[in-house]
Parts: C-alpha cells; structure tokens; sequence
C-alpha cells in the first residue's frame, strides 16, 4: 500500500499538480506549502504569533468568510430546486420541506449561517473597532469592511423573499416602503427595486437575480481585495506588547527596526525585514515604537487553526441545523397583513424607530448617518489618537458632552423613544464617573482610559442592540408592549 | 537651432497641447459613454408592462350596499363605505406610513375615533381615514367613487381629498 501510495506521489502527473514533495521536514518545506498553492498563498509564509492568538481576534474575520463559502455551497444546492415564480417558489419550500432527500436541513443551514453571518460581521467590525485596527495605513480597508456589512445585510434582505410565505412577503413590504420615504428619488427608486408597484413575480426574479448573482459576485470581488489589502497594509492587525504609561502619553515617533525574529526548527534566528512586503506610508505622528515580533509558520500554525474553526463552526451549523427547522409560514397573501408584521430581525431596530420617529428621520436619516459615520471612522483623527477621555480640558470636555447628552436623550424623550434616552444616560453616567473620581486603578482606572471613540461606539451598539431586542421580542399585535414570556 | 526656437513659440502660446486634448476628448468620450450605459441600464431595468389590475372597477348598484356598512374589496385592498346618511366613499386599507393592510375593528362605520387600526406599527385613524395616533404621516388615501349608469365605479387612480371624497345619493 506504502508502495503504491509513493509510486503515485513521484509519477509525473503528482508532481505537475502538487509541487511541494510530502513529507515536510524543513521551515523551507513549510514556507513553500504555502508559496507553493494557489488557496493557501493568500497567507504570507510566516505570521506573527500574537496577532493568531483566537483570543484576540476571536476569529471572527475568518468565521464570516468560512459562513459565506458555507452559504454559497447551499445556496447553490438549493438553487437546483428553486423557481423564482409565483405559487412554485412557495411550492418549491414544501418540496424541500417534505419531499426533497435532505431539502430541509440544507434549507436550515443557509437560514441559520446567513442570520449567524449578520452576526458575527457585526461583531467582526466592534472588534476591529476597540482594537483600533483601522488605523492608517488600514483606513480604506475598514470602508470595504463596512461596505461587505451592508451587502451582507442586502443579501439577508433579498434572500427573505424568496420563500415567498407570509413572513417573506410583509417584511419585504415594510422594508421596500422604507424606501418610499427617500427624498427626490424614493419613489422611482422603489419602482426600479420592486419592478412595479406592488411585489409580485417580477419582484421576485429581481431579488432571485440579486440574492444569488449580483451581490455574490460583488461581494467575492470585494472580499478577495479585503484579503489582499491586509496582506499590503502589513499583514494581520496585532497589538504591539503593552507600552510604558510614559510612551502612552506621548507617542515618539520611531522607527521600526529593520529585523524580526523567525521561530525555525532549529530555534529562533533573526533576518532583515522585506520592506517591499511591508510598505510603511504611516504618518510618523501615528508611528509608534514596536519591539520585534515574534513570528511563526503559517503552514502549519495558522492552517490548523483555520481547520479547527471551521470544523467547530460546520458542527455547530449541523446541530442547529438538526434541531432548529427554518420557518415557512402560509404562502404569501397581498390581501392579508398577518398580526405582527415583522421586517427582518436586523432591520427591526430600523422598524422600531419607525414606531417612534417620522419615517424620512428613522428609516432614511438615522441609518444614512449611522453608515456615513462607520464610513468615516478611520478619517477622524480622534478615533486614531484613541485618549483617554478626560485627559485635556477637563472641564470643557464635561460641557460639550454634557449638551451632547442633553439634546440626544431629550429630542428622543420627546418622541417617547426612551428605548434611546435610557442607554444614552446610563452611558453618559459611566463615562462620567472618572471625571468625579480620581482613580487609576480598578474599574475606574479602566473607565479613565477609555477615549471619546469606545464611548461613542459603545453607545452606537448598546442603543442598536436594544432597539433590535424590543423590536423582535418585546412588540406584538399592532406594534404594542408585549413580555415575550407572557 | 531655427527648429526649435520655432517650437518654443508654438508651445508658449498654444493653452493645449495634443497630448492635453487627447486626453480630454478620450475621458470625456469615456465619461459620456459610462453615463449613457448607467441611464440605458436603469431603463432596461425600468418595467415597461406592468400586469397589475386595472386601477377602474365597478363595485355594483348602490342598492346592494346597506344604510351605514363597511365593505372591504379584497382585490383592490379598500373600503367602501356607505354612511349613516347613505353617502358612499371609498377608502384606501393600505396604511400610509409602511403599506401594511388596515383592519376596520368592527363592520359597525359608526365608530368613529379608532375605527381603523394598523397592525404593524399601531397607526389608528377614524372611519373617514384621519390620522388618530401612531405613526402614519398621512390620513388614508380616498378615492373617487361615480355612479355611473347606475352602477358604482371605483377609480383607484384619482385620489381625492375630503370634500370631494363622497358621493352623496
């Protein structure tokens, strides 16, 4: 059997497909599995060991990639039973449902790995957010991250039609009548989005041919230069080992020295950095002092920990899958709105503003804003200096973030939003608690070193995330109070 | 030597230059062409023929309809309502703030705070279509209502606005 298996791998058809020779003995070996490989070589040969580390990146960037690879498998799957038509696509879910061998659980999976990628980009972005991975030269890399994360939620938002049920058909309408709303161009624009004026068959090849061809191939477009730019912005973000307070306060401009250390099997040996690889266009107010890192292989210290996260994540996926059914309501009836029509659980932060505010401020202004400012993060220099809150000007810095507080919590007060006015006192009240106590250490020492930048974030995310939670467990019947557990 | 003090003269008092026009003319051509693609896309995607209902229908002889009842016209998502006084008008059930379909509490028209309620985001509006509470940034749509040789004709593409909103038989 050993024979035969090396008689293969020295046949002259082996060796044109696979040109790294098995096994691996040397760091050359492993460097040139990687160089070697078309899939593999979008890693560089060696990484640094910190920025690996599942702790601080908890691998997030990886898990949303792994979800759209799993999701374009089972959406391809299911496209082989699909017809964007009215009633088979409806008709079509039931045969996947009852009738196709396994339909169901693919079904599930796409379901439940979309709704997790909304997730788990959010969370990709905060990540990248408090740690501060976006600073220059990564500028552009984050507006690329955030354009990914409104395609991801394009691709949840046409993808919801598609059953053609009940559920599909209202959050469809409410999200389209949204649009509406758009200044100057909001009625042509929902016209050209709907294909007519009402959702019917024409509505639903439109969102067929997004859902499963335009946005996917922007979207791969988009994620292949995501990659490539972190490879030319130097490679995986990672946290330089923590500087002395003096260094912190103020940041001197040095420069990088000229040699890393790489961990080989005989031991660590330093080289010279290749500064064609690492091109540095940092302004030097940005630069900061970094001690040498220290690196390890990519084959196989990163791979097996992809293969590890990937594994974990597909088990998941199949358990949720197993025991979770996607749902699939009545099929779609524009002659009756069920009681309560929901948009999409992501959007449904949106639907309870709507509740609240007019709809041209809640379904265009507030979220339109909300984009422009993730767009502009990595362009303000305050979200690159990242202070401490409370370090300059102390008390002009309570006046201006007083009022700031002032006129969000009370112009929501005055809608009754208090959904928005809580969160923003309660932070407000956190945020201020190292101006009145003195402290370095413990909690407050924490709350001390936290800049103006995590403040807004945080707010940015707790207000999101609690008017998502009201929206989908606290609204029932005609949009009124309900306690999920009654 | 002649040559080229010949061609200094040129380039000192010629503004343009041909690299400079060629790539004006070139981007221009390349702009006006991306344009054009950008409008012949949008048009290409613009329905031309739309298979929706005819927006005029004939809801039949005033007779059928009772003194002071509510009748909803599935098709065409809207009331028609004939009044205490037996005066008719035809209201829209699509709500104004999202397109979600109004429910007339009871089939009784003659309550008139809250008749009408949305069940998506909790717009109320009397029986007449008037904003009560919630959301919605505009009382509901009516539309004109004829008798037309004795028979009641809905035209779903006049709206009207409330003076004109009933037909007084």
């Amino acid at each position: 059997m050993r024979r035969y298996w090396d008689l293969i791998q020295r046949s002259r058809v082996w060796r044109s497909v696979f040109r790294t020779r098995l096994p691996i003995k040397s760091g050359l070996d492993r460097s040139l599995v990687v160089f070697n490989s078309l899939t593999l070589h979008i890693h560089p040969v060696k990484v640094r060991e910190r920025a690996i580390r599942f702790s601080y990146t908890f691998y997030l960037g990886f898990i949303s990639f792994f979800l759209f690879v799993i999701l374009l498998i089972t959406g391809v799957l299911l496209m082989f039973y699909y017809q964007p038509s009215i009633p088979n696509a409806y008709e079509n879910m039931k045969d996947l449902d009852y009738v196709v061998s396994y339909g169901m659980f693919l079904r599930n999976m796409h379901r439940w790995a979309g709704h997790l990628m909304v997730i788990v980009v959010f969370l990709h972005m905060l990540r990248v957010f408090y740690d501060g991975a976006y600073k220059p030269p990564r500028e552009f890399n984050w507006v690329v991250g955030v354009v990914l994360m409104i395609l991801t939620l394009l691709e949840g938002y046409t993808g919801y039609l598609l059953p053609y049920d009940q559920l599909a058909y209202w959050a469809v309408t409410v999200g389209a009548n949204i649009i509406d709303y758009a200044p100057l161009i909001g009625k042509n624009l929902r016209f050209l989005f709907l294909g007519g004026n009402e959702i019917g068959e024409v509505t639903l090849v439109r969102f067929y041919v997004l859902h499963c061809i335009a946005l996917p191939i922007l979207m791969i477009g988009l994620i292949a230069f995501h990659f490539w730019r972190i490879r030319k912005d130097g490679g995986l973000h990672y946290k330089p080992e923590k500087r002395s307070r003096q260094a912190d306060e103020a940041p001197s401009p040095v420069q990088e020295p000229s040699t890393e250390i790489i961990e080989d099997a005989s031991g660590p040996i330093q080289v010279g950095k290749r500064i064609a690889v690492f091109p540095h266009r940092v302004p030097a107010r940005f630069q900061t002092q970094t001690p040498p890192e220290k690196l390890v292989a990519t084959f196989p210290h990163l791979i097996i920990r992809e293969i590890i996260c990937f594994q974990l994540l597909i088990i998941g996926l199949t358990v949720v899958s197993i025991f979770f059914d996607a749902p699939l309501e009545g099929l779609a009836n524009p002659y009756n709105t069920p009681k309560p029509s929901k948009a999409p659980w992501y959007f449904l932060g949106i639907q309870e503003m709507l509740h609240k505010f007019p709809p041209l401020v809640s379904g265009i202004l507030l979220p339109g804003l909300a984009i422009i400012g993730l767009l502009a993060v990595p362009y303000v220099s305050i979200n690159i200096r990242r202070e401490p809150l409370w370090v300059h000007r102390r008390p002009k810095t309570l006046l201006i973030l007083s009022v700031a507080t002032l006129v969000v919590a009370g112009l929501s007060s005055l809608f009754h939003a208090f959904s928005i006015a809580t969160p923003t006192l309660l932070l407000y009240g956190l945020a201020v608690i190292p101006y009145l106590i003195r402290s370095e250490k413990g909690w407050i020492g924490w709350l001390y070193r936290r800049s103006l930048a995590d403040w807004i974030m945080t707010w940015f995310v707790v207000v999101v995330t609690v008017l998502t939670l009201i929206g989908t467990h606290f609204r029932g019947s005609e949009w009124r109070w309900v306690w999920p557990w009654m | 030597m002649t040559d080229s003090n010949h061609n200094t003269d040129i380039e000192k008092h010629k503004s343009i230059d041909r690299r400079k026009f060629c790539i004006i003319a070139g981007s221009t051509a390349v702009g006006i062409v991306g344009a054009g693609s950008i409008a012949v896309m949008t048009d290409f995607l613009t329905p031309k023929v739309l298979r929706e209902i005819p927006p005029r229908f004939t809801a039949g002889p005033p007779g059928i309809f009772q003194l002071n009842s509510v009748v909803y016209n599935e098709a065409y998502r809207l009331y028609i309502v004939r009044d205490e006084r037996g005066f008719f008008y035809a209201l829209s059930a699509v709500c104004t703030h999202l397109g979600c379909l109004v429910n007339w509490k009871s089939g009784d028209p003659s309550d008139e705070q809250g008749a009408i309620s949305c069940p998506c985001h909790g717009s109320v509006y009397t029986r007449t279509g008037l904003v009560v509470s919630g959301p919605a940034p505009r009382p509901l749509d009516k539309y004109r209502i004829s008798l037309i040789e004795g028979k009641l004709i809905v035209d779903t593409s006049d709206i009207v606005d409330e003076k004109d909103m009933f037909l007084k038989i």
